[in-house]
C-alpha cells in the first residue's frame, strides 16, 4: 500500500496537478494524513496527502501537558490545526477528523485557535507509534486552560488520526 | 453645630459580624452552586463520555482484531492470504493495543484498575498483547505463520474483554449513582444554605429597618433640637459667637451679624480676635486664648457678665457686656460667647447721670436763691426793725409811738413771710429737724391765746381754749413747731371770722392699734365763713388763698396751712379740716406725744433776765445801719463796743486787742466773715482764741455748718433780736466749754499717736515737718508778684490736710484760707496770709511733741 501512495503522489507531481501558489511537495515517506474536502490545492486524487517529513516542515507548536489518557506529563509537538486551514483550507466552517478505526469527530472552525489544537507528531521528542496512539494525535494544551478540560475537548482529542475533511 | 451621625460601637460590632456571616454564607453558596453546575455539566456530558466510548470500543476493537485473525486463518487455509490481510492484522492489533494501553495507563480508569474483576481480565489481555508483539512486528511471512497460534489465544481472552466491559459498566453506573447522590446532597446543602441566607438577610433587613427607624427618629429629634437651637440663636437679641479653642469662629448668629456688621459666611474659620476685639485689647485677648489652650486660669470664661469694649466691622468701638462659657464638642473645647451691645444702655445711664446732676444743680440753685433772698430781704429788714426798736426807746409823742408801733407790726409780718418761705425751703431741702423737749401744753396754748387775743379783738372775735377730758399737761414735743402750727391755724381762723368765736380744744385720744404713743388732738374751731366743699381738699396745698378777695385784703402768702401740714407730718401726725360754708370750720391736728417730766422744762429764754457782766466786744459789720443797730443794742446792755467796717479791719483789730467776744457779719465784700474768722484764728493776735459769734441773714443749715468750720463758735440770725443777742453772749461767755472746745490739738495728737504707735507717729510727724518746712521755703513769697504761683492753692490744700491730721489747726486754717482766697482771686491777701503761714508754722513747730 505504501507503494501505491508513492506512485500516486509521483503521478500527481509529474502531472503538475497542484494549482496552489506554493505547491505541496509530494510525500516521500509513508502517508500519515489525508486532507480532503474543501481544499485549495491537492497533491493526490483531490486530496492532500502528507508524510511525517512534510508535516515537520510546516510551522509547528509545542507544549507540555498531562492528558487523561496517559500517566505522566508529556511534551507534544505538532502542526496547529489552524495552519492546515490557512494553507489548504477554503471557506471552511467545520473540520471532520477521523482515526484509523473510523472514529470521527467534528471540530467547528470557530473553536480552533492559532495554537490549539495541534496535530502532534512528536511526544517527548519521539515519534509516536500506532500502539502509542500515534502516529498523529490531535492534542489540546489541557493544563493551560480549564476550557480544554471539558468532555467536548476530550472527545475531540482524537488519536491515531489519519484523515481530515474540511467542510464548507 | 451639625449633629454627627454616630453608630454606637456595639452596633458596629454587630453589623460587621452579620456582614461577615453573610459574606461567608454567600461564598459557600457560590461554591456549592459551582459544584452543582459542574456536577450537572458532568451528568449532562455523560452520554458523550469518552470512557463509555473507550469501553464499548474496546470490545469492538477486540472483535475487529479477532475477525482479522480469523479471516487470515481462513484465507491461509484456502491459500488466499495476502500482505494486505497481514497489514490489517497489524492495524487491528495496534488499535486494540492502544485501547488497552489507555485502560492500563489512563487516570480515568485508575479507580477501576483497583477492582480485581476489572484488573484481572485486563492483565490477561495485556499479557496476550505483550506476548504477541514480537510476532506482530515480525515479517509478513512469520506473522502469517504465527496467526494460527495467535488466534486461539485471542479467542481465550474474549471472555476477559467481555468481563472488563461489564465490570467497568457496572462501576461507572455506580459512579454515576454516587455522583447523582452527591449532587443531590449538594443541592440540598445549597437549598439549606440559601434558606439560612434568606433568613439571615430577612433578619438583617428587619434589624436595619429598626436601626434605620431609630436613626431617623434620633435624627428627627436632632433636627428639631437643631432647628430650635437655630431659632433661639437667630432670634436672640444678644450676639452669640462660638469659637474653637484656637479662637476660630464656628458659629455666628444673626444678632451677631447685626451688631458687628459681618456676614455669617465671611467670618467662619477666622480668628475672633481679629474680628471683634479692639486693637488695645487684642494682646490681652491673644494671651487669654493661649492661656486657655494651656489649660491655665480663665479670667473671663465662666465669670458671668463682664463689661468691655468691642469692635464692629467698620472699626467702631462700642461698650459691650460679654459672658463666656466653654463646652466640649467633638473632644475639643469650644467657647460660647454671648455679647450684648450696651451702648444705648450706657448712653441712657450717662443721660440719667447728667439729668441727676442737672437736677441737683437746680436744687442747689434754688437753695442758693432762697439763701440770697433771705439775705437780701432780711438785711434791710434788720435795719428797719433795728432802727424802729431804737426809735421806740427815744422820746416820742403818742402819735409817733403809734406809727412806730404800726411800722414794727408791718415789719414783723414781712419778716414772718420771709421766715415762712425759708421754712418751706428748709423743709424741701430735708433739713427740717424736729427737736422734742418737755413742753407745758397749757402754757403754750395760753401764750397763743394771749398773743392772738389783740388780733382777734381787732376783728371782734372772742378767742379761748380748753382741755377736753383727762390729760397730761406736760409732754415731750417740738414746741416751736407746734406753736407755729397752732399760730397758723388760729391766725387763719381769726382772719376768716368776724364777730365770732375761736375756740381751741385739746383732747388726749385713746391709744389706737399699732400706735406706740398717745395722740393729742388740737382742734381750732371758728364760727367764720367756712370753706366751700370744692376747695376744702386744697386748703393745705401751697399758695392757696381761700378767697382771692379776702386773701388779698387779709394779706397772706397762701403758705400758712401748707407749712402747718408739713410740720404736722414731720412730727408724725396728721392735719385736717371739716367745714360748712357759712357756719365755720374745724381744723384739727393729731400729734403723737409722750408725757414728760415737768421739772425738765427750761425757763422761757425770752423772759429770762440777763445778768451778763459788761463785755469788751468787737463788731465786724460792713453795713452801717446794721452796725449802728447792733452797737446800740449792745451799748444799751452796758457792753463796750469796737467796730470794724470790713473783714480785714476786723482781723487787724483782733490782732491788736484782746476782746471777750467778736461779732462777725458773714457777708462782707472783699473779705467775708468766715475768711476773717479764719485769719483771726490762724493769727497769733491776742484775740486769736476768743469766741466769735456769726451774724447773718443766711440761716440755712448748710451755711451755718460752713460758719462753724471757719472757726465761729455760735451764730445768730438777722434781724438781730435783743434777747437772742443776750442769750448768745451769755452762752458764749458763761460756758467755758465754748472756748476750750477750740483746742483739741493735744487730744487729737494723742489719739493719733495711740493709733499709729510711737515709731510710725514720729516718722509721719517728721515727714510733716519736712513737708511744711519745704512749703515755707518754696512758697512764702518775698513780694506780692510772687504769690501768683500756679501750684500754690494745691500745695496749700495738701499741707492743710497734713496739718489737720496732726492737729495743727491754726496752720490748717490759714492754709485753707489761702486756698479759698486764691480760688476767689485775691492776690494781695494771699501775700500777707502767706507771711502769716511762716509765723504760724514756726509756732506750731515749736509746740509739736518731740520723740523721747
Amino acid at each position: 500500500m505504501r507503494k501505491i501512495y508513492f506512485l500516486a503522489s509521483l503521478l500527481v507531481t509529474l502531472s503538475g496537478g497542484v494549482h496552489a501558489d506554493e505547491p505541496i511537495a509530494t510525500p516521500s515517506g509513508d502517508i500519515v494524513l489525508t486532507v480532503s474536502g474543501d481544499v485549495t490545492q491537492t497533491n493526490f486524487d483531490n486530496s492532500i496527502v502528507l508524510d511525517v517529513g512534510l508535516l515537520s516542515e510546516m510551522p509547528s507548536e509545542s507544549f507540555k501537558t498531562t492528558t487523561i489518557w496517559t500517566e505522566t506529563e508529556h511534551t507534544f509537538l505538532g502542526v496547529p490545526l489552524a495552519e492546515f486551514l490557512n494553507q489548504f483550507g477554503g471557506d471552511v466552517t467545520l473540520v471532520k477528523a477521523s482515526a484509523i478505526n473510523d472514529y470521527t469527530v467534528e471540530i467547528p472552525v470557530d473553536s480552533i485557535t492559532d495554537t490549539a489544537p495541534i496535530i502532534a507528531y512528536l511526544m517527548d521528542e519521539e515519534p509516536m507509534s500506532r500502539r502509542q496512539k500515534g502516529p498523529l494525535w490531535i492534542v489540546y494544551p489541557y493544563d493551560s486552560d480549564a476550557k480544554y478540560r471539558t468532555e467536548v475537548v476530550y472527545s475531540r482529542s482524537i488519536w491515531q488520526l489519519d484523515r481530515l475533511e474540511l467542510v464548507r | 453645630m451639625k449633629p454627627r451621625n454616630t453608630t454606637p460601637p456595639r452596633n458596629r460590632w454587630f453589623v460587621s459580624v452579620v456582614a461577615v456571616t453573610i459574606l461567608l454564607t454567600l461564598a459557600a453558596a457560590l461554591w456549592l452552586g459551582r459544584e452543582v453546575i459542574s456536577d450537572l455539566e458532568q451528568q449532562r456530558s455523560a452520554s458523550s463520555d469518552n470512557v463509555q466510548w473507550t469501553l464499548t470500543q474496546a470490545e469492538v476493537d477486540y472483535l475487529f482484531l479477532a475477525h482479522a485473525l480469523e479471516h487470515f486463518d481462513h484465507s491461509a487455509v484456502e491459500g488466499a492470504s495476502d500482505e494486505v490481510e497481514v497489514e490489517e492484522i497489524r492495524r487491528r492489533f495496534d488499535i486494540f493495543y492502544s485501547r488497552m494501553d489507555t485502560l492500563l495507563s489512563s487516570s480515568l480508569f485508575s479507580e477501576l484498575r483497583t477492582k480485581p474483576e476489572f484488573a484481572v481480565p485486563l492483565s490477561r489481555i495485556s499479557d496476550f498483547l505483550e506476548k504477541n508483539i514480537p510476532a506482530i512486528d515480525s515479517s509478513d511471512e512469520d506473522l502469517g505463520v504465527a496467526v494460527s497460534k495467535i488466534l486461539p489465544q485471542a479467542e481465550v481472552i474474549s471472555p476477559d474483554v467481555r468481563a472488563i466491559s461489564v465490570a467497568s459498566l457496572s462501576y461507572f453506573a455506580q459512579l454515576s449513582d454516587h455522583r447523582r447522590t452527591a449532587t443531590g446532597t449538594t443541592l440540598l446543602q445549597l437549598a439549606i444554605l440559601s434558606g439560612s441566607l434568606l433568613v439571615a438577610l430577612v433578619g438583617l433587613s428587619i434589624y436595619l429597618m429598626y436601626v434605620n427607624r431609630l436613626t431617623r427618629r434620633g435624627r428627627d429629634v436632632l433636627v428639631q433640637v437643631n432647628q430650635r437651637m437655630n431659632a433661639i440663636l437667630s432670634t436672640s437679641l444678644d450676639a452669640v459667637i462660638v469659637s474653637d479653642s484656637k479662637g476660630r469662629v464656628v458659629e455666628f448668629n444673626s444678632a451677631a451679624e447685626t451688631i458687628f456688621g459681618y456676614d455669617h459666611d465671611e467670618v467662619l474659620g477666622k480668628l475672633i480676635g481679629d474680628l471683634i476685639v479692639p486693637a488695645h485689647l487684642r494682646d490681652a485677648h491673644v494671651e487669654g486664648v493661649k492661656r486657655m489652650q494651656r489649660g491655665g486660669a480663665k479670667h473671663v470664661v465662666g465669670k458671668g457678665r463682664v463689661q468691655l469694649e468691642a469692635m464692629r466691622a467698620n472699626g467702631d468701638l462700642f461698650p459691650a457686656e460679654l459672658s463666656l462659657q466653654t463646652a466640649v464638642h467633638d473632644n475639643e473645647e469650644i467657647v460660647i460667647g454671648s455679647i450684648r451691645d450696651i451702648s444705648r444702655q450706657v448712653a441712657a445711664e450717662q443721660e440719667l447721670i447728667t439729668a441727676r446732676d442737672l437736677a441737683l444743680a437746680g436744687e442747689k440753685a434754688k437753695s442758693d436763691f432762697f439763701t440770697v433772698m433771705s439775705h437780701e430781704i432780711r438785711t434791710p429788714l434788720n435795719g428797719v426793725l433795728g432802727n424802729l426798736s431804737l426809735l421806740k426807746n427815744s422820746s416820742l409823742s403818742a402819735q409817733q409811738g403809734r406809727y412806730v408801733s404800726n411800722m414794727e407790726i408791718s415789719g414783723q409780718v414781712l419778716l414772718s413771710h420771709v421766715d415762712t418761705v425759708l421754712d418751706i425751703a428748709r423743709f424741701e431741702a430735708g433739713k427740717l429737724s424736729i427737736e422734742n423737749e418737755p413742753t407745758d401744753l397749757s402754757k403754750l396754748l395760753q401764750d397763743i391765746v394771749d398773743g392772738q387775743s389783740g388780733y382777734a379783738a381787732s376783728r371782734s372775735n372772742v378767742i379761748e381754749w380748753q382741755w377736753i377730758g383727762p390729760h397730761d399737761t406736760v409732754v415731750s414735743t417740738d414746741a416751736q413747731r407746734l406753736r407755729q402750727i397752732l399760730l397758723n391755724l388760729v391766725g387763719n381762723a381769726v382772719k376768716f371770722t368776724q364777730n365770732g368765736r375761736i375756740s381751741i380744744e385739746v383732747e388726749v385720744l385713746p391709744i389706737r392699734a399699732g400706735m406706740a404713743e398717745r395722740e393729742y388732738e388740737f382742734r381750732v374751731i371758728d364760727t367764720g365763713y367756712g370753706i366751700a366743699e370744692d376747695v376744702v381738699e386744697k386748703v393745705f396745698d401751697d399758695f392757696q388763698t381761700r378767697d382771692p378777695s379776702i386773701g388779698r385784703t387779709s394779706g397772706g402768702t397762701g403758705l400758712g396751712l401748707g407749712i402747718a401740714r408739713r410740720f404736722a407730718e414731720a412730727m408724725g401726725g396728721e392735719i385736717g379740716v371739716e367745714s360748712t360754708l357759712g357756719e365755720g370750720s374745724v381744723f384739727w391736728v393729731c400729734l403723737p406725744m409722750k408725757p414728760a417730766d415737768e421739772s425738765l422744762i427750761s425757763k422761757d429764754d425770752a423772759t429770762r433776765k440777763t445778768t451778763i457782766s459788761p463785755l469788751n466786744l468787737l463788731v465786724v459789720e460792713d453795713n452801717d445801719i446794721n452796725l449802728e443797730v447792733i452797737q446800740n443794742m449792745l451799748e444799751i446792755d452796758g457792753h463796750r463796743v469796737t467796730t470794724a467796717k470790713d473783714g480785714a479791719a476786723g482781723v487787724e483789730a483782733a490782732s491788736q486787742f484782746k476782746f471777750d467776744v467778736i461779732l462777725m457779719d458773714i457777708s462782707m465784700p472783699e473779705m467775708d466773715g468766715p475768711t476773717a474768722t479764719r485769719h483771726i484764728r490762724s493769727g497769733k493776735g491776742p484775740s486769736a482764741r476768743v469766741p466769735i459769734l456769726g451774724v447773718s441773714a443766711n440761716v440755712m443749715p448748710q451755711a451755718v455748718e460752713g460758719f462753724r468750720e471757719a472757726g465761729m463758735d455760735a451764730f445768730i440770725g438777722k434781724p438781730i433780736l435783743q434777747y437772742e443777742l443776750r442769750k448768745a453772749l451769755s452762752t458764749l461767755t458763761g460756758a467755758p466749754d465754748a472756748i476750750s472746745a477750740r483746742a483739741p490739738e493735744n487730744s487729737q495728737l494723742n489719739e493719733l499717736r495711740t493709733n499709729l504707735g510711737e515709731a510710725a507717729f514720729y516718722r509721719l510727724l517728721a515727714r510733716f515737718v519736712i513737708e511744711a518746712d519745704a512749703f515755707v521755703d518754696n512758697y512764702v513769697p518775698s513780694s506780692v508778684e510772687m504769690t501768683e504761683h500756679p501750684q500754690l492753692a494745691l500745695e496749700c490744700h495738701k499741707l492743710a490736710g497734713s496739718a489737720a491730721m496732726f492737729g495743727a489747726r491754726d496752720l490748717h486754717d490759714v492754709l485753707i484760707a489761702i486756698e479759698s482766697t486764691i480760688n476767689d482771686g485775691g492776690q494781695v491777701d494771699v501775700y500777707s496770709m502767706m507771711q502769716r503761714v511762716k509765723t504760724v508754722w514756726a509756732a506750731t513747730k515749736a509746740d509739736l511733741p518731740k520723740p523721747k
